[in-house]
């Protein structure tokens, strides 16, 4: 080297220069030869490597966070998307930028075959083009399980069940996919492993790969036929075109990502629950081929379909031989695309218009939504369905709809016509009890009860009973208010939130004695009362109180609340026992959701 | 341009050195690819079916009406053994004192068989598989009816035989 040494930064990039040479290696990849001239093929082509390269970007920043286990993948998605800073975004792009890249990639080939780029000698650099293709839906797939989502695990446990129809191999195969016997977590392990190692170095040899051999077909073409074409270096025409495209890509991507907030995140994967599953998007051309035959000529169908258009992919560059541009060869594969998207749009409007499907997912939808707002509380190591089915709002609320509101109506839960039951709005406060004592045969009170007629009004005389009873003595309205009050005081929780108001002490007291004196002819209070102990009144101290609840549910014969013989053939519209069929965490649950609900406190 | 021979470099000693070469390569390869291959065999052990489990009280079936059961079980899952666990579904249908279940793992790819709306029968939401009131194949790409276990009483309570079957087949083979 000869004159003075630069100072500063450029002096460093000299030394760098010449230790390293980058600015001739620069240069080198500057000058590479575009052949044929730039073109916006040529960048779709380059936008699918290039939208790669964010994929694995955005995937290790995703690496940061996730952990591939059944109990911890989704908890750590919900992370992602709600906890860490800038990970829905993270998350979001790389989500929806695996949907553009499925587009990309399918444009790009529909392109190469319209330019019939697989014909002598590139047929080897069209196997690899249709190889990395194939690696890009792998991906696809196997991103998509990774959440264990219900909507991941469910399109994974159709496709390995498909899988598992192979003759002779399937149960082998199926086996080999999942890691064991179920869909769990060595298939979990395995689609992570497939994910963010093997198919990105497959994807990653095979695009060198083809850039390396389908540029010395070129060459090769060009020695054969001896025509020239025009040659520019890739800098900066072509370079543009390809900044462009993959600008618009990510556009497109992080405009996706904002509206949806991110990326879909559906409820913890459960094997137990019945959730419609659907493929993705792009393999609904197959789940639509699947109806079109059953029986053993569905494998046949599902598997055979895809395998010919493979092969006669594979075998195109033989097929169409001919030297001038025919179509004839071309045309097959034209109507399967066109087939394809057809497809996609009917399967989509088929599901749209059924109303089963669209309760179901809208089921599922609601528990995803739930889930996600309760897991920010924190998930349990045990994961999210552990935490699910411990959640009193959630699981109470499906607990009430399935075993309560059969007979009893609480908000919007049972129905009017069905109800046999009181029902529970309000239930053990002093609106609701005065209500009883004033009217207790009301539809909405006890009145379809098999307990109908046995109690009287406390202020309202009763014909028959006063035909041979001792005179009626009608409560006063104040003595009645007292009562209500001091039974609805019976249900005061300490932990309840919102806190009970402070009750009037003195009304309180009022009540207890009015209780003492009138009501212990057939009710129980703390065990006393009811001195011919052949009555069927339910014990009134702790009416309402999350322990009476509980032990209502749980079994109402207990003297706990109702009286041993409440169980008996002759009151068979009774409540039945829950102890047989439902686990003390679930009579718990519903029993604080149901009196949350019922008094306006949070379960 | 071919490189200078160097002394001693027979053409014996040159093919000696090749089949070394070769040989330490494949061996090389053998002791990565081997233990490779074994890691990806699937866990062999029995799966999660073949038990007896507990699930309601007789007297908490409805008669003649489907009832849509969980099983609550221990599941072993690779490394795990997590304590009751939701295991999968059955449906129940109680006829008096007698008791059927059928799996609701729809036979031909596994969804989740649901009770048909409004009229007796089982449906499966994924490809529209429909069975009887009995979970007998009725129209659908199912290749079989719904697949029944077996169930006894015991202390009142019904217990059923908890199996997984292959799916898309025929006939009913057992899995894990």
């Amino acid at each position: 080297m000869s004159g003075e040494p630069k100072r500063g930064a450029a002096g460093l990039l000299a030394w760098l220069d010449d230790r390293t040479g980058y600015r001739a290696f620069h240069q080198r990849i500057a000058d590479i030869s575009v052949d044929g001239g730039a073109t916006w093929s040529r960048a779709l082509g380059n936008a699918v490597i290039a939208t790669l390269l964010v994929q694995s970007l955005a995937g290790l920043a995703l690496m940061a966070v996730y952990a591939p286990s059944t109990t911890a993948a989704w908890s750590s998605v919900h992370y992602l998307s709600y906890t860490q800073a800038g990970g829905w975004f993270a998350r979001g792009l790389h989500h929806w930028a695996s949907h553009v890249l499925v587009v990309l990639v399918v444009a790009h080939l529909g392109l190469a075959i319209g330019r019939r780029v697989y014909a002598a000698p590139a047929e080897v650099a069209w196997w690899l083009l249709l190889a990395r293709g194939a690696l890009v839906l792998g991906l696809a797939i196997t991103g998509h399980a990774l959440p264990w989502d219900q909507s991941g695990y469910w399109a994974r446990r159709v496709e390995v069940a498909i899988a598992g129809m192979t003759p002779a191999l399937g149960p082998t195969l199926a086996r080999w996919v999942q890691g064991g016997a179920s869909l769990g977590q060595l298939a979990l392990t395995r689609f992570y492993a497939l994910h963010v190692g093997v198919l990105p170095l497959l994807l990653s040899a095979f695009t060198v790969l083809h850039i390396g051999i389908e540029r010395r077909a070129a060459v090769k073409r060009r020695d054969v036929s001896g025509a020239t074409t025009a040659q520019t270096p890739y800098f900066p025409a072509q370079a543009a075109r390809d900044g462009a495209l993959l600008v618009l890509v990510l556009l497109i991507a992080a405009a996706l990502t904002v509206h949806a907030r991110g990326a879909p995140l559906s409820a913890p994967a459960d094997a137990a629950s019945d959730y419609p599953a659907r493929p993705e998007w792009f393999l609904l051309p197959l789940f639509m081929v699947r109806k079109l035959a059953s029986g053993p000529w569905e494998f046949l169908f599902v598997a055979g379909v895809p395998a010919i258009l493979v092969g006669y992919l594979l075998a195109l560059p033989w097929i169409d031989k001919g030297v001038s541009a025919t179509r004839g060869a071309r045309a097959p594969v034209a109507l399967v695309g066109l087939l394809s998207v057809i497809a996609i749009g009917v399967s989509l409007r088929r599901d749209a218009h059924d109303k089963a499907f669209v309760t179901a997912q809208s089921k599922a939808d609601a528990r995803a939504v739930a889930a996600i707002a309760i897991a920010k509380q924190g998930v349990p190591p045990e994961g999210p369905l552990v935490m699910l089915r411990r959640d009193a709002e959630l699981r109470g609320e499906e607990l009430f709809a399935k075993h309560c509101a059969t007979c009893h109506i609480l908000g919007n839960l049972g129905n009017e016509k069905d109800a046999i039951a009181p029902t529970l709005d309000g239930f053990g406060l002093e609106a609701w009890i005065e209500a009883v004592m004033h009217d207790p045969d009301a539809n909405e009170r006890f009145g379809k009860t098999a307990f109908t007629g046995l109690m009287p009004s406390v202020d309202v005389p009763n014909v028959e009973l006063a035909a041979d009873g001792p005179p009626f003595r009608p409560m006063t309205l104040e003595d009645r208010h007292a009562t209500a009050v001091f039974l609805a005081s019976e249900g005061d929780e300490a932990t309840d939130v919102p806190k009970p108001s402070p009750r009037d002490a003195a009304l309180v007291a009022k009540g207890e004695a009015t209780v003492r004196e009138r009501c212990t002819t057939c009710h129980m209070y703390k065990g006393q009362g009811d001195d011919s102990n052949q009555e069927v009144a339910p014990e009134l101290s702790g009416y309402g109180s999350l322990a009476w609840v509980k032990a209502q549910i749980a079994n109402p014969a207990t003297k706990a609340t109702y009286r041993e013989h409440a169980l008996d053939a002759e009151w068979k519209k009774h409540m039945p026992r829950y102890d047989h069929e439902l686990s003390p965490l679930d009579i718990e649950l519903v029993a604080r959701w149901t009196r949350g609900h019922a008094r306006g406190v949070s379960p | 341009m071919t490189p200078a021979m160097t002394p001693g470099a027979s053409p014996a000693r040159r093919s000696l050195l090749k089949v070394a070469a070769l040989a330490c390569g494949a061996a090389a390869i053998a002791t990565m690819a081997v233990p490779a291959v074994y890691v990806l065999a699937p866990d062999r052990r029995a799966g999660n079916g073949g038990r007896w489990i507990r699930t309601l009280h007789l007297d908490a079936l409805p008669d003649g009406e489907p009832t849509r059961v969980v099983l609550i079980a221990d599941v072993r899952d690779a490394w795990t053994l997590a304590k009751d666990q939701e295991l999968g579904a059955v449906w129940l249908l109680r006829k008096g004192e007698a008791v059927t279940a059928l799996s609701a793992v729809c036979p031909h790819l596994g969804c989740a068989i649901d009770a048909r709306k409004g009229a007796p029968g089982f449906a499966c939401p994924c490809h529209d598989s429909d069975f009887g009131a009995a979970g007998e194949r009725l129209t659908g790409p199912s290749p079989r009816g719904m697949d029944p276990l077996a169930t006894r009483l015991e202390d009142g309570y019904v217990m059923v035989d908890f199996r997984e079957y292959r799916q898309g087949s025929k006939e009913r083979v057992e899995v894990g």
